[in-house]
């Protein structure tokens, strides 16, 4: 599988899209329906970008297409890591996901689903995996679980072996779509600090582009926030957050922050406070 | 090897050529009868015993004479009407008994764990052997087929909307219950509409069932009937009207199934949020 | 223990169906379980049984082995491959309105009473309802689990190795169970209606001579043996599915 030389693009960003349009054809036969329009976003390495909107407005869809899951209609620029998505799709095997539910298959245990991503993706030689999955369901605190099958664990415990599953492969870029919103409160503010616990450890940090529609988690987690309205995504607002890690929520800039993005969210994705 | 992007199909246009597409999914489902019937020919030919192996336009003559009434042992329609009947009374008996058992014993799960070992050997026994029970006990009449094939369906519908009826969410029924709603209103407006895609989907299992084996419950000792006619043409081993026969069983189902069931099953499936679109038999469990 | 208890009141239940039947029609039209448990008994006390049971079961391994793989290749086919499943639909149809009895009656004249015509009626009469079982299972299968199969880039000998092989395996079992009882159904019929030897050839003869009692024993026979092999089948289920909760 060797990509063609052509596909290298100068990029100096993890990823660049440029005017993306991505069409879904209406339900009812009666033309299509634009979810992105021309659609601009780039992302610097090893930042952690955060897409912040109100449900159902293609948030997940952006990193469908940044992972190369799902083809635009139509764009201008589709580059990741720097290079062409689509003349090298391969190069998205740098990329890992973890989504709103474990999607563990509960057939295997919870060290074989991790082997099932890493046979997949098969970025790492083989010898490494042992070495690799001790120490990330170290960090995350299964590591006296990684023989139980996902009905044997609790919620918040599956959802650590997703986020296992995908760090194990240490990929370059980390795509994670709302990955706490179906835990209980308690949980979701556990793993948000094992989060930011395994992204400030790297020595090299790895690009994460993070969905969420909940403002404190945005402010906690992202360095760069990016607001998006409904269909057709816009990006309305953007806020850089250059508070420390870990974050404190009655930091006064902290506060300030979220005031701000509430404010925008009433103002232009026309929500009542 | 490559590792082309899955782009899902939810990005696929619309629109243009629709009408030349359905026209090719016709075509392209009517290609393998096609193929079959051409070999079946070119065999039938080869072994050039028309009696034992009837070729095609045999069939076709054979079906000519049974469109136009007149048989060798009587009239074909009342011979038609006679299978048709058996089978729908079967049907309507089978519906309606398994569904008021089944709603029992979905609710009350005593009555299910005792009838469960009932209704497993009422399924196990063949067709033809409830055919001869029922012939003994009750001699050579009408009742006999329709019973026979009650006896196999009842259990089917029963087994079907029991799991409907369980499946009826119990917090709903507590709140109704809360609210004081009587008995009546609570069978209509709650289970009722929960129970309504079961049954439906029983009774086209049902119905298609009853039309595959009522021939067998008609070959014991009756005097009219389809069964009675392939019996007959298969005691003078002269197949191609036996094929005929098939040929008009097999068109009226599946007439029945699309006109009927199908209908009833995308109108009820439109109120749960899916459609059905084949025959399932064989959802016994 | 209720579930037992249940079980084995369920069994008494059958008896007591039957009995009260045979008192209701009179017992010398439908002979009660007192008359037929002795016959039975005579039956496997001699020996008898085991002729025609094993001819029956091994007419009935045959055809279900074609019969089943046949559905399971189509269904499964059906399934992931679309424009199969448009080919094969208006076939498929066909095949499972055809009346029992035509194509025993077929198979019987035109192949005649040997292996090969077991394999093709048992075929026709059972591979469509196993293709239309299996279809249905492989369309439920979890559209999240896929997608994020897509997103490990799973090869295709991965996914149906770690993917579809452990979430069939259990529905091939139970429609295994399922399509075993039919196709056993099906050879009985055509053992009554043409093929020599069988439990269903006994059940002709005794049904010919009017000897109600000799045929229920061996329908009892044909009940117990069935019994015995989809508990066979639904324990290994049971084995083999052991990360269920």
């Amino acid at each position: 599988m060797t990509a063609s030389a052509s596909a290298a693009t100068g990029s100096q960003y993890d990823i660049e899209l440029r005017k993306v349009t991505l069409l879904f054809p209406r339900p009812d036969g009666t033309g299509n329906l634009p979810v992105y329009e021309n659609f601009d976003l780039v992302v610097d390495q090893g930042s952690f970008t955060v897409l912040l909107g109100p449900s159902g407005c293609g948030k997940s869809t952006l990193l469908n297409i940044i992972d190369g899951l799902l083809s635009p209609s139509r764009a201008d620029a589709l580059n990741v890591l720097g290079r062409d998505l689509r003349r090298d799709p391969d190069v998205t095997r740098q990329c890992a996901y973890v989504f709103q539910n474990p999607r563990l298959l509960k057939w295997k245990t919870l060290r074989g689903n991790v082997e099932f991503g890493l046979r997949g993706l098969n970025v790492q030689p083989r010898a490494r995996w042992p070495e690799l999955m001790d120490k990330y369901f170290g960090v995350v605190g299964l590591r006296d679980f990684m023989d139980y099958y996902p009905h044997q664990v609790s919620g918040g415990m599956q959802q650590r072996a997703a986020i296992v599953r995908a760090f194990v492969n240490e990929p370059r870029i980390l795509l994670m779509d709302e990955p706490f919103s179906h835990l209980d409160e308690i949980t979701a503010a556990e793993l948000r600090r094992e989060l930011v616990r395994l992204w400030t450890q790297d020595d090299v940090r790895r690009t994460v582009v993070f969905v969420t529609h909940d403002i404190t988690e945005a402010v906690q987690l992202g360095q760069r926030i990016i607001m998006l309205t409904p269909r057709p995504a816009e990006i309305c607002f953007e806020q850089i957050v250059d508070l420390p890690y870990p974050r404190k929520m009655d930091d006064e800039g902290f506060v300030e922050i979220e005031r701000t993005l509430r404010r925008v969210l009433v103002e232009r994705a026309g929500v009542p406070a | 090897m490559t590792t082309a992007t899955t782009s899902h199909a939810i990005s696929r246009p619309v629109g243009n050529g629709r009408r030349g597409k359905t026209l090719r999914r016709v075509l392209l489902g009517l290609l393998p009868v096609v193929v079959l019937v051409a070999l079946w020919w070119a065999g039938a030919a080869a072994l050039d015993r028309p009696r034992v192996y009837p070729t095609p336009p045999l069939v076709l003559e054979a079906l000519g004479a049974i469109a136009s009434g007149q048989g060798e042992v009587g009239s074909t329609y009342v011979h038609i009407a006679a299978t048709i009947l058996r089978a729908t009374a079967a049907f309507a008996v089978s519906l309606v008994l398994g569904t008021a058992l089944g709603i029992v014993a979905g609710r009350i799960p005593l009555v299910f764990s005792l009838l469960e070992n009932v209704i497993w050997v009422f399924l196990a026994v063949p067709s033809i052997v409830w055919v001869f029970i029922f012939a003994v006990a009750l001699g050579i009449s009408n009742v006999v087929p329709v019973a026979a094939l009650a006896a196999l369906l009842t259990p089917m519908v029963l087994v079907n909307v029991a799991e409907g009826a369980k499946s009826v969410p119990s917090d709903l029924v507590e709140m109704s219950r809360s609210y004081h709603v009587t008995t009546w209103q609570r069978t209509k407006g709650l289970f009722l509409p929960y129970l309504v895609p079961y049954i439906a989907s029983s009774a086209r299992t049902a119905f298609a069932l009853a039309l595959k084996l009522v021939l067998v419950a008609e070959v014991v000792g009756l005097a009219t009937g389809v069964g009675y006619e392939v019996k007959y043409w298969y005691t003078r081993l002269f197949m191609a009207p036996i094929v005929a026969w098939a040929v008009v069983m097999i068109v009226f189902g599946i007439l029945v199934d699309y006109l009927v069931f199908g209908r009833l099953e995308r109108w009820v499936g439109r109120w749960k949020g899916r459609t059905a679109g084949e025959v399932t038999l064989g959802r016994v469990e | 223990m209720r579930n037992r208890v249940a079980q084995a009141g369920s069994l008494v239940a059958v008896l007591l169906v039957w009995a009260a039947i045979s008192a209701l029609v009179g017992r010398n039209i439908i002979p009660t379980p007192l008359d037929v448990g002795p016959e039975l008994g005579e039956i496997v006390s001699t020996g008898r049984f085991v002729g025609p049971l094993t001819e029956s079961l091994t007419r009935t391994f045959i055809g279900f082995a074609v019969g089943f793989a046949v559905g399971l290749a189509i269904g499964i086919a059906t399934a992931k491959v679309k424009w199969f499943a448009v080919a094969t639909g208006p076939l498929m149809n066909i095949v499972l309105f055809a009346p029992t009895l035509v194509v025993i009656f077929l198979g019987i004249a035109i192949i005649g009473t040997n292996l090969i015509s077991i394999a093709v009626i048992t075929c026709i009469a059972v591979a469509p309802n196993v293709a239309i079982y299996m279809r249905d299972v492989m369309r439920d299968f979890d559209p999240d689990l896929t997608a994020m199969a897509d997103s490990f880039r799973a090869s295709a000998g991965q996914r149906i190795k770690d993917l579809y092989l452990p979430y069939l395996i259990p529905s091939i079992l139970a429609a295994a169970r399922i399509g075993f009882s039919m196709s056993w159904k099906v050879i009985m019929l055509a053992e009554v209606f043409g093929f020599a030897g069988g439990l269903g050839f006994q059940i002709r003869i005794n049904y010919g001579i009017y000897n109600l009692t000799a045929l229920l024993a061996w329908l009892a026979v044909f009940v117990i043996a069935l019994l015995l092999i989809e508990q066979l089948i639904r324990g290994t289920e049971r084995a083999i599915v052991r990360w269920q909760p």
